[in-house]
């Protein structure tokens, strides 16, 4: 099957939607998906192929080195990404989330855990809980579609759209 | 100060260490790192953010009643002899007791308790107990991080965690570590061989005062390496269970050296009491490995005489270090007075 949009590629990625009781089935080949942005059909964490997680553990250094993200600085406190690796401290708290695309890999290879499962502050618990909802509710809704119960998948999206509203 | 008078002072009448588990685990003590939101971390930070969170801490901790029987230390009222003494108490980092202005430690009478204040992230908090308590000084620590929790605003990401300045110390901010005194796997050239297993398991070896310390007196620190992933109460309960493992080994290797060369560890535990008992001149580290025979020597069963247990021997491990010979003498000596009255102290702590 070819893609529907771009009529070129084979479609690997089969989309079925839901709308207002009306169900659609969509075929794209993974750039015009993307395109689309519907390539995230995988609601759950961000998932890394186990390729680039065991290049990532070779090459990280050098793949940084590549790319001008050694140049990239702090929102909050403008420290830079090349400062941080020579000293090897952060600046401020908000420096974990201007590096989060940097750090994610770091952290998963120092310590081999990408969540933090322990104690929260009382001020973040609400937040917390929240996410985790979240979290419940997209791995919820991916087997939901993996058992093609359509009707509920669509109910769990909505109220993931409503959670991630209070979010933001 | 007044307050090194009263910490010397209570080391020479009580200091009620060890009464609990074997004495082959010195100390448990549970470390937090914890930041304030929007301030950045102390090694990035300018003056006025470190008098921020310093005078932030001050006002906490002076007006409300987290931790009971304390006192708020600014390290800059304080000599470097001074500092090295709260170094060698543990209640200090010595990288901490380096830093100059708003840098400060909030410790309790029973000096169960510390809270260091613009060391390498904004707060640590620590609490450290004799013997094998790893689980009392989580539950302590864990109270007063509770209390200080509605206070200030800590740095937290639900999905990192508590944020701190080096990503290694990431998640739960806590490091767990038991000190443990460890002669006969050292006689018995076992030692290595532990430490290459129980560094499968992500623990950290260390000496006497942690990150970059050499080993003395046969003593070393355990603690967890990562802490990102983890339920507290799960690294607490793993440092335990190796450290529970640790100790087993040690006793058996003591056994064996009683079992198979007797007379040489006798000999060997003789001579450092008579060397202890009669040197006109001694550094620190050949006092602390000799102490470290007699502490054999009384579990062993092998010093016979009743005035010398553990407690003296805590006593005088750290009644000799540099930093307590000079602020019991009240004045700055040189490396060669030092030894000479070490030698006097410990000569009298014996006759």
């Amino acid at each position: 099957m070819l893609c529907e949009n771009c009529k070129k590629k084979e479609a690997n990625i089969h989309y079925t939607e839901i709308y207002n009781n009306k169900t659609r089935e969509m075929h794209y080949c993974s750039i015009c998906a993307e395109k689309k942005g519907i390539v995230n059909i995988d609601f759950t964490e961000k998932q890394f192929n186990i390729s680039s997680l065991i290049s990532g553990f070779v090459n990280t250094e050098k793949i940084l080195l590549k790319t001008e993200e050694n140049k990239k600085c702090c929102k909050y406190c403008g420290l830079s990404y090349e400062d941080f690796r020579e000293i090897g401290r952060l600046g401020c708290s908000g420096c974990y989330e201007s590096f989060s695309k940097e750090l994610i890999p770091l952290i998963r290879r120092i310590h081999g855990r990408t969540q933090h499962i322990g104690k929260v502050p009382e001020y973040k618990k609400a937040e917390v809980f929240r996410r985790k909802e979240l979290l419940d509710l997209k791995r919820k809704l991916k087997k939901l579609i993996v058992e093609e119960k359509y009707e509920d998948a669509a109910a769990a999206r909505d109220q993931i759209n409503l959670l991630e509203k209070v979010e933001k | 100060m007044q307050i090194i008078q009263k910490l010397i002072d209570r080391t020479n009448n009580s200091l009620n260490i060890n009464s609990l588990l074997d004495n082959i685990v010195i100390s448990s003590r549970i470390r937090l790192a914890r930041n304030i939101e929007e301030i950045p971390f102390t090694s990035n930070s300018n003056k006025d953010d470190r008098k921020k969170i310093f005078n932030l801490a001050k006002d906490i901790f002076d007006s409300k009643d987290i931790i009971k029987d304390s006192v708020f230390i600014d390290l800059g009222d304080y000599t470097q002899i001074e500092r090295l003494f709260l170094v060698e108490r543990h209640l200090v980092s010595q990288e901490h007791s380096k830093g100059g202005e708003n840098y400060g430690v909030v410790i309790n009478d029973t000096e169960t308790i510390s809270i260091m204040i613009n060391e390498e992230d904004h707060f640590r908090l620590q609490a450290l107990h004799s013997g094998l308590q790893l689980f009392s000084s989580w539950k302590l620590i864990d109270e007063i991080d509770e209390k200080l929790s509605k206070e200030v605003n800590y740095a937290f990401s639900p999905l990192f965690g508590y944020l701190t300045a080096c990503p290694t110390n990431l998640g739960t901010g806590m490091r767990a570590s038991v000190m443990l005194h460890l002669p006969a796997l050292i006689l018995t050239k076992q030692i290595n061989k532990i430490i290459a297993s129980v560094s499968k398991m992500d623990v950290i070896v260390r000496g006497l005062y942690g990150e970059g310390s050499k080993v003395l007196g046969d003593i070393f620190q355990i603690s967890n390496q990562g802490a990102f992933g983890f339920k507290e109460e799960d690294i607490v309960k793993k440092i335990e269970e190796i450290a529970k493992y640790i100790v087993e080994c040690e006793k058996t290797a003591r056994e064996y050296l009683l079992k198979e060369s007797r007379q040489v560890i006798e000999d060997k535990i003789w001579r450092a009491y008579g060397i202890l008992k009669h040197c006109r001149t001694i550094s620190s580290a050949e006092s602390l490995s000799l102490i470290s025979f007699l502490r054999l020597g009384v579990d062993l069963k092998i010093m016979p005489k009743s005035d010398i247990d553990f407690n003296f021997l805590n006593r005088m491990m750290l009644l000799i270090q540099p930093g307590h010979l000079q602020n019991i003498e009240k004045r700055r000596l040189d490396i060669k007075n030092r030894d000479i009255l070490r030698a006097d102290l410990i000569r009298k702590m014996l006759n």
